[in-house]
């Protein structure tokens, strides 16, 4: 393949995902309880009117379609950015320890009975403290050591983790499906995309100028150094605006597994690893990943919902098997 | 600056700690244009150490390395690496990527934040395939070159950084007697110019001999010598170097070391 044609077909992987992603919010608007025709919906969605199914549009199913498409890339373009500093593909969100922390503070709120709109703030406390926690233990003389970042992400977690469990046994049973709803990750409720979707906007914005040091920083400090990145800085940057990223995800919309390391993955195997083209297109596929996965989660035992958590293996799992294996 | 003698890369009173080992201690090396420098010493001498604080990505103990007689620190990590071209040792690196892509990334010196790779960034990095031989496998993935592949691909990276000095860790591991030869050719042909200089660490004694202008040789106990090859070219000195006895020997006009 000669360069020229590999920048046209990602320019046209770009364009398919953006097309894919709108499908999805389309269906994710049209599709629930209710269900909504496409010509209504596209009648609404430009003239709103009175009727039940506007009022259910504007002020459930659009939020909360948004907020879960802007979850999912943000998820992602962590994932994405934390691949590329733990120079693991392994490596997820979660790693930095965001979702223990987030889960604990929320848990703890929900324990001590602060109001349900308190519980965002309570998680995006809880990330950040812990995330400043993880990165000011996985430091060696001044700098991150990639391997002890990880170690050190990874036990923290790991005492998050024992935190969790030792606050849903002491919980009383009438708040246990709650609890466990937020970590398993759920959006039911979301009532507002804005933090998510800035934050993803913001993401973008700030990460992309430097997606080719990033392609350097991939391939190791020593060589991207040489090859002229100031890598401390850049750590900083990565770790923190991956650390937003996951915190503003999750007190969206709890732990939700599985898009930050798997979007990534995707978006690498379908086009490979430059990050011009990994960054969009993994916050792409993970804001259609997870929309999708919340779509079925509100029909799929409607009138019950599942948490989204729930769903994402279960769809993300076949999906990257799938990719995974017609490569090879 | 306007020295006596025009002077690319210097180290002034180096020392340089590498775990246990001192690399040097208070190390003089001035590496003008035109010159190949082979560096020589035992594993774990420090020699890598050495050669990254040469390449500014890693504070002295003490002393300074100068480019062009200002402390390459204040140099600014991009313009630097527009100067001073290193190779290390090894290469794994955990995401796909093809052979293109890591041939790129040594344009990388010479691109805004805001630019694209323009066409003739594609043509050096074509040029440079081509140079090593990878031309035509533009699009093979990394974990499916052989040793001497990624080898040559990391040369082939040099190629399109540019640089004015080029600093390699033993570029010649994993290679063939015949590619090893072809390496430090392809090496001395790029960079041992007069306006350019080569500084390389080579395990064979012999290659050094036959390729390089200067030798520095690096104890690991803070040690260095530092000249012109063919007056280090001593069995005893070597011996003491790689601390095993080692032994001159010659045929068809060429020369080798071997340890006894």
């Amino acid at each position: 393949m000669r360069e020229a044609d590999r920048g046209r077909t990602r320019r046209h992987a770009l364009l398919g995902l953006i097309l894919a992603a709108a499908g999805a919010i389309a269906t994710g608007l049209a599709l629930g309880t209710v269900a909504i025709p496409p010509d209504r919906l596209l009648g609404l969605l430009f003239a709103p009117d009175r009727s039940t199914e506007s009022i259910i549009l504007w002020e459930l199913r659009l939020p909360r379609v948004l907020a879960a498409f802007a979850v999912g890339g943000a998820l992602a373009l962590a994932g994405a950015l934390v691949q590329v500093l733990l120079r693991n593909p392994l490596g997820d969100p979660y790693v930095l320890g965001v979702s223990g922390g987030a889960s604990t503070a929320v848990l703890g709120a929900l324990l001590f009975g602060l109001p349900a709109a308190l519980h965002p703030a309570a998680a995006f406390a809880g990330a950040i403290g812990s995330t400043a926690l993880v990165f000011a233990l996985g430091r060696r003389g001044g700098a991150l050591a990639v391997d002890r970042l990880l170690l050190t992400g990874v036990v923290v977690a790991a005492g998050w983790a024992a935190v969790v469990s030792f606050v849903l046994s002491l919980s009383p049973p009438a708040q246990l499906p709650g609890m466990l709803f937020f970590l398993m990750g759920d959006l039911a409720d979301a009532t507002t995309p804005w933090p998510p979707a800035l934050a993803l906007a913001a993401g973008l914005a700030v990460a992309l100028p430097f997606a080719r040091d990033l392609n350097l920083l991939a391939l190791g400090d020593l060589r991207a150094s040489a090859l002229g990145v100031a890598t401390a800085p850049l750590h900083g940057l990565v770790y923190f605006l991956s650390a937003l990223l996951t915190a503003v995800a999750v007190s969206t919309a709890g732990g939700v597994g599985f898009v930050g390391l798997v979007a990534p993955h995707l978006a690498r195997l379908a086009g490979g690893s430059d990050h011009r083209w990994v960054l969009p297109g993994a916050a792409l596929l993970g804001g259609t990943l997870l929309t999708l996965a919340d779509t079925a989660a509100r029909i799929a035992i409607a009138p019950r919902q599942l948490p989204v958590g729930v769903l994402t293996a279960l769809l993300g799992v076949p999906a990257f098997l799938l990719l995974l294996h017609g490569r090879r | 600056m306007a020295a006596a003698e025009p002077l690319l890369l210097e180290a002034r009173a180096l020392t340089v700690r590498a775990g246990p080992a001192i690399a040097c201690r208070t190390l003089d090396l001035r590496i003008a244009p035109g010159t190949c420098w082979g560096l020589l010493g035992r594993n774990g001498a420090g020699k890598s150490t050495l050669l990254h604080t040469l390449a500014g990505l890693r504070a002295p103990s003490t002393g300074a390395v100068r480019w062009r007689g200002r402390d390459l620190r204040t140099l600014g990590r991009r313009a630097a690496a527009r100067e001073i071209g290193l190779v290390p040792q090894g290469d794994d690196i955990p995401f796909p990527l093809t052979v293109r892509d890591a041939a790129l990334a040594g344009r990388h010196p010479h691109l805004g934040r805001w630019q694209h790779e323009t066409a003739e960034d594609h043509a050096r990095v074509g040029e440079a395939l081509r140079a090593v031989a990878l031309d035509g496998r533009e699009n093979r993935p990394l974990d499916t070159l052989s040793g001497g592949e990624r080898r040559r691909l990391a040369l082939a990276t040099l190629l399109a950084q540019d640089p004015v000095v080029a600093l390699c860790d033993e570029p010649t591991n994993h290679l063939d007697p015949g590619q090893q030869l072809a390496m430090m050719r392809l090496l001395r042909h790029r960079f041992a110019t007069p306006d350019r200089a080569l500084l390389v660490v080579l395990h064979d004694a012999g290659l050094a001999l036959r390729c390089c202008s200067h030798l520095l040789l690096v104890f690991g106990d803070g040690r260095t010598v530092a000249g012109p090859a063919a007056t280090l070219a001593d069995p005893a000195l070597l011996g003491e170097l790689y601390g095993h006895p080692m032994a001159l020997v010659e045929g068809d006009g060429l020369r080798g070391f071997v340890p006894r």
